[in-house]
């Protein structure tokens, strides 16, 4: 049977130890949390197809999410994934500075590793402690992300679900915008975009009737 | 709506391959059923060709975890070893494999030690498929993390030894598997090298080669030597191992027949292999290698050498065999003077190199011998054959190394080349191709360039030999001929091939010939400068724009740079002269332009990536080899120096200095020179000044002019004083040097020797600890297969104790049901015999009624008595008679005391008294009969009150012993009675009435009686 995308694209998490990338990725592909910090031992992945529009005709994308072990020990690992990302979660958590400071080196590592044309969004999460633990302001991050060519800034918790769709599906978007207008070139392989050729050519209700899922 | 309403508004997701992926792992993942689980794997399997990501994302851990869970059953094992191996299967055209998948898997099991481990423990497992698989996950794992895994497989507990075990397997996959994995496993990892060489890696390696038919044994021979070529480069303590265990003689018998001829579809893969068995010798003969000069030895102890030297000069031989086994022969003797000497005494067989090869094969002669050096000439200067480069160079390789570190060789070469060149010799040789450019050199470049690379290496660094080589002449002059140097030859020769632009192999091979030789060698130049129109020809090709080749342009300014840099003011061409020439005419910034294009050229700059490669893809054409390696490293150690020579003052002579020592220009100090011309000089001026001043006195101007003649004599004797005394300190200093040379040569010798010998003492002692662990362990390993069996046997022993502790067991159970058996019979018997005691008891009571009646017949009596007196005597016949009953009847049932008896007696006489008073009694009796009546109601009485006792005892031992007790009382009452009837008696036989006596008795045997009972019901309870 046809697969229910048009495209997958790989996206990693990268950010420091703790930050909630795994929670992100749990909440985005489970919808629940889990309070506890299981150390990510190099990388997991999960994925979730999203719909870059409203209509209900729209594009599916197919998201594979490489989460990334934030720990020191893992770097020479978690390294070889970034290569051919398509899409970057660069997350940090609000309520700890040093994991924003730290922010800077994953994207200079991503950058050096990944395609030139990745699509960036800066996450910052546990937002549900900004009342009383905040120690990251949102304008200080939009800011950075400004001054850093990162495009789009979200603040996120995995904790409530606050933001975190729309954190994955700003990414899609961005995506889909590069794929229509002509960034990839999606015979290269290295781009890590990958039509579904079988779906292309496919009626439109067919098309209708695929649905999302996460697996 | 908005975007995240769309998302939540999703319909569920269909039954569709992803959900049942999905629900196939959540069962793998939790069933608690085998057969369950083996479903679910059964069905992964056949997604994960085609849905790699979904399975692998959901299932890998899952289907790992089998792999410990159910390792009992080796079918589930089978199939989730051959999913795993699906999902490692890179598919372009399929989206959902990627790198990264399979980069995941690897990561999966590296980050995990336990993964690997329980992978490596498999291959414990016999079955065929469980190891194959297992080995090409380890394969598909270590080719994506290679140190990783490396890692993991060395702190696996023995991992390193259950994969080298996997290459005695007898099932050719699974040893050729395993000869691949362990290949990629010991690439680059010196300890893991060391482990597998530990594990008797050699021995299994030739012994699989012999079992495969040696060096024609095809790819999987080529492979075991690619596994000796892993373990042995550059890990020097298992090149010792190898060599100490006695494999050296077993890699050499794979050349025995190497030089035999093959099928052709054979002779591909043979050439393969022997070329992979050379690597290997080549690998212990580095040079400069530590264990070089012991693993020379011990190479050509084993006959290697002469084996390759057969190779190199067989006919059958194709030419990259020939040129592999030369440049193996060259590492085997560089720098190892007596192998040097030995191998120039060696033969081989004559090749005519104007044959072509295949001709050559036919003709093949093994008895035509010549001298291997003459081969390896014959080979390096006349074999014009394309193919032959590699070759050629080779043989010039060997030659280098026959000459390397051997200055009576290189000496003796070099005088045996002058005098067979002056002979007009023939046969092939370095100076006459040097100084003969004729048709066929210029046919064949390299004949040329390799005759001026063998001189090179001869004379470089050696100025004994450079000075024989420049002392070199040709030509008679008496008879009218021109006398020629060398120097002066080439040097014509190089001017004619640049201006007749003859092929570069040849302008580059004279240049490199020169620059080396005049370097810091001023009578050398001075040679060359003779000749003014050479430098000419020399700068106008560095100024030519047509002549584009960099090259030669550059090497051509290099030379005139060194051409500058050691000329003098006294040179053909004195620095003044040559001065503008280079700086004006060719340009300052012209020959530095070109010295420094040289310079970055690729060819120089990246000489040493190239060396090995560039000439060997070339099919057609000349290969594009220019340099010697020995030229480069002269070319870039010296290019600074000489780039700089040209903004020198022509005044400023460096004259030739070694090593910035000045040094002797014909055996006198240039310096000393100098200076005693400065003295004369100074010397003339103060006579010009006398001359001039004193004209007048001329006394003292002859005076003046005699001083000066003697002071000019002193300096002349002062010279050759000097000179002398020049000439025995550079004596003494030459054979002082030479002595310290030979002495620190010597001492890199012995100590070379002494770190050889702790090397190998080191090699042996850890392989002798490693042997020493590996008995321990097997010891170890033994005894726990000893606990082992003792733990069986122990657990065997239990079992048969179990089995007899339960035998009792059931046994006593037996008995005691036996017991209880008897108990309850004992307690049926103790029933019977309380039945019967009841009966007993009713028995006396019938008896005590009897008794009763019997009283009551006698009070009958007693009242007949009253009423008949007369017939008193009768009664009491009968009462008598009564009473002898009664006692008989107590007799009967019970033991009667002998009291009782007594008693009886008594009782008789006492009734017999009675009988004779009974008369007196009369008027008693009515009172008596009153008293009899009471007493009978009160029996009556207590005789209800005895059955009550009786059902109350039986309730309850309390009871019981209530009722004894109460019995007891009624005893003592009936002994009252008894008293007070007795009494009533007397009274009566005052009365003269006869009276029985039986209750007394009864009532004793009663009250033993019910004692018993109570016993009984005692046990009974029990
Ligand atoms: N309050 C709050 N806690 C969160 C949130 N997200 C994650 N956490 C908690 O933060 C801890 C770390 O979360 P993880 O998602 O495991 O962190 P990670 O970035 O994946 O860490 P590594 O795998 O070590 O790189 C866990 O205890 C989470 O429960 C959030 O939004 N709010
Ligand atoms: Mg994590």
């Amino acid at each position: 049977m046809p697969q229910p995308w048009d495209y997958i694209a790989k996206v990693v998490n990268i950010g420091d130890s703790g930050c909630g990338k795994s929670s992100l990725t749990i909440r985005l592909c489970e919808g629940r949390f889990n309070p506890t910090h299981d150390v990510t031992i190099g990388v997991e992945f999960g994925s979730r197809i999203i719909p870059v529009d409203t209509t209900p005709t729209a594009q599916k994308i197919k998201l594979q999410i490489w989460d990334t072990a934030g720990q020191e020990s893992f770097r020479a690992i978690t390294k070889s994934y970034f290569r051919g990302a398509t899409g970057a979660l660069l997350v940090y958590d609000i309520s700890r500075r040093a994991t924003f400071t730290h922010a800077i080196e994953w994207l200079e590592e991503l950058r050096s590793a990944a395609d030139a044309n990745i699509s960036i969004i800066l996450v910052g999460n546990k937002c549900d402690l900004a009342d009383d633990k905040r120690e990251v302001p949102a304008e200080e991050a939009r800011a950075w992300a400004e001054a850093n060519g990162i495009k789009a800034f979200v603040e996120t918790s995995a904790k409530t679900g606050e933001g975190v769709e729309e954190a994955f599906v700003d990414c899609a978007r961005e995506i889909y915008r590069n794929i229509k207008s002509g960034v990839y070139d999606l015979n290269d392989k290295s781009h890590g975009i990958k039509t579904n050729t079988a779906k292309v050519s496919l009626s439109m209700d067919e098309q209708t009737k695929v649905t999302g899922g996460c697996c | 709506m908005s975007l995240l309403g769309i998302l939540q508004a999703q319909a569920p997701p269909k039954q569709d391959a992803t959900s049942t992926i999905q629900t196939l792992c959540l069962r793998l993942s939790t069933s608690t059923l085998l057969e369950d689980r083996r479903a679910a794997i059964m069905g992964l399997r056949s997604f994960a060709r085609e849905y790699k990501e979904t399975v692998a994302s959901g299932g890998l851990r899952g289907l790992i975890g089998t792999l410990t869970k159910d390792s009992e059953d080796v079918d589930t094992i089978k199939v989730v070893l051959e999913t795993l191996l699906l999902l490692f299967v890179k598919d372009e055209s399929n989206p959902e494999s990627s790198e990264d998948i399979a980069l995941w898997l690897t990561d999966e099991f590296t980050q995990k030690q336990e993964n690997i481990t329980v992978l490596i423990e498999l291959l414990q497992d016999s079955d065929f498929y469980i190891r194959l698989y297992a080995l090409q996950l380890l394969v598909a794992i270590l080719n994506n993390r290679p140190s990783r895994t490396q890692e993991c497989v060395l702190t696996a507990p023995l991992g390193i030894s259950r994969l080298v075990s996997v290459l005695d397997d007898k099932r050719d996959a699974i040893r050729n598997e395993g000869i691949l994995l362990i290949i990629n496993l010991s690439n680059g990892h010196t300890d893991i090298q060391k482990l597998i060489a530990f594990e008797n890696a050699f021995e299994r390696m030739f012994s699989i080669i012999e079992l495969e038919g040696g060096i024609d044994g095809g790819i999987v021979v080529q492979d075991c030597l690619q596994l000796l070529n892993n373990l042995l480069s550059f890990n020097v303590s298992n090149q010792s191992y190898f060599r100490e265990t006695g494999c050296v003689p077993r890699l050499a018998k794979l050349f025995q027949f190497a030089q035999e001829p093959v099928p052709s579809y054979a002779k591909g893969q043979r050439d393969t292999s022997i070329e992979y068995a050379m690597r290997v010798c080549r690998l212990f003969v580095v040079p400069g290698g530590l264990g070089a000069a012991a693993n020379q030895n011990a190479f050509f102890n084993a006959g290697i050498l002469h084996l390759m030297l057969v190779i190199a000069f067989s006919g059958f031989s194709d030419f990259p065999v020939r040129a592999e086994a030369l440049r193996t022969v060259a590492d085997l003797i560089h720098e190892n003077s007596p192998l040097q000497e030995n191998f120039a005494q060696m033969k081989v067989q004559y090749l005519d190199p104007t044959i072509l090869p295949e001709v050559q094969a036919q003709q093949n002669n093994p008895d035509d011998l010549c001298y291997v050096i003459e081969g390896l000439l014959d080979l390096a200067l006349l074999n014009s054959s394309t193919h032959a480069f590699d070759a050629r160079l080779a043989a010039c390789q060997c030659l280098e190394s026959y000459f390397a570190g051997n200055q009576p060789v290189r000496l003796h070469f070099l005088n045996h080349a002058i005098n067979l060149h002056a002979q007009g010799d023939e046969s092939a040789n370095v100076l006459t191709c040097l100084i003969n450019l004729d048709q066929d050199s210029r046919g064949d470049p390299y004949r040329v360039w390799l005759a001026s690379v063998i001189l090179l290496h001869l004379i470089y660094n050696d100025e004994e030999a450079k000075n024989l080589a420049t002392s070199f002449k040709e030509g008679d002059a008496d008879a009218g001929e021109e006398v020629v140097t060398m120097i002066q030859s080439i040097s014509g020769n190089l001017v004619a091939a640049l201006e007749h632009n003859y092929d570069p192999r040849i302008i580059i091979g004279y240049l490199m010939l020169l620059c080396t030789w005049l370097y810091e060698d001023s009578p050398a130049v001075d040679d060359f400068l003779n000749e003014a129109s050479s430098v000419q020809s020399l700068v106008s090709t560095v100024k030519q724009s047509s002549n584009s080749n960099v090259l030669i342009q550059g090497l051509c300014a290099f030379f005139l740079g060194i051409l500058y840099e050691f000329s003098h003011k006294d040179s053909p061409l004195p620095r003044a002269t040559l001065h503008p020439i280079l700086a004006s005419r060719m340009g300052r910034d012209h020959y530095v332009n070109k010295v420094t294009k040289l310079r970055e050229n690729p060819q120089v700059r990246d000489f040493e990536v190239f060396r090995e490669t560039n000439h060997r893809r070339r099919k057609m054409g000349l290969p594009e080899v220019y340099f010697d390696h020995t030229f480069i490293d002269f070319l870039k150690d010296n290019y600074s120096r000489i780039l700089r020579a040209i903004d020198k003052d022509p005044g400023l002579e460096t004259h030739n200095t070694i090593n910035g020592v000045p040094h002797a220009l014909n055996g006198i100090s240039v310096e000393l020179v100098d200076s005693l011309k400065a003295q004369l000089e100074d010397k003339d001026e103060e006579l010009q000044k006398l001359q001039t001043t004193c004209l007048t006195l001329e006394q003292k101007i002859t005076q003046e002019q005699h001083e000066s003649q003697r002071a000019k004599e002193a300096a002349a004797a002062e010279v050759q004083k000097a000179n002398a005394a020049i000439d025995v300190l550079r004596q003494q200093h030459d054979t002082e040097s030479r002595a310290a040379a030979q002495k620190a040569r010597s001492e890199a010798n012995a100590l070379e020797a002494q770190i050889q010998r702790a090397r190998w003492e080191s090699t042996e002692s850890a392989r002798k600890a490693k042997e020493k662990a590996d008995a321990e362990i097997a010891v170890l390993r033994r005894r726990v297969v000893e606990v082992e069996s003792t733990l069986e046997q122990e657990k065997l022993a239990r079992a048969v104790e179990v089995q007899r502790v339960r035998a009792d067991g059931e046994a006593a159970v037996k008995e005691v049901t036996a017991k209880l058996h008897a108990a309850e019979k004992e307690t049926l018997f103790a029933h019977e015999g309380l039945r019967q005691s009841e009966e007993r008891v009713s028995e006396c009571e019938h008896r005590l009624k009897a008794s009763e009646d019997a009283l009551k017949a006698a009070t009958d009596r007693a009242a007949g008595l009253e009423a008949t007196t007369r017939q008193q005597t009768t009664t009491l016949t009968s009462l008598r008679e009564s009473l002898t009953v009664a006692e008989a009847r107590a007799q009967h049932a019970e033991k009667k005391t002998q009291e009782d008896q007594l008693n009886i007696t008594h009782l008789e006489e006492n009734i017999s008294t009675l009988q004779t008073t009974l008369k007196k009694e009369e008027e008693a009796r009515t009172h008596a009969q009153g008293e009899l009546a009471a007493l009978e109601t009160r029996i009556k009485r207590l005789e209800t009150e005895v059955s009550e006792e009786q059902t109350a005892r039986k309730k309850s031992d309390e009871v019981a012993a209530q009722s004894a007790a109460e019995l007891d009382d009624l005893f003592i009452m009936l002994g009252d009675l008894e008293e007070k009837r007795r009494g009533d008696k007397k009274r009566l036989k005052g009365f003269g009435i006869e009276v029985s006596d039986d209750e007394d008795g009864e009532g004793d045997d009663d009250d033993e009686e019910e004692e018993e009972e109570e016993e009984e019901e005692e046990e009974e309870e029990k």
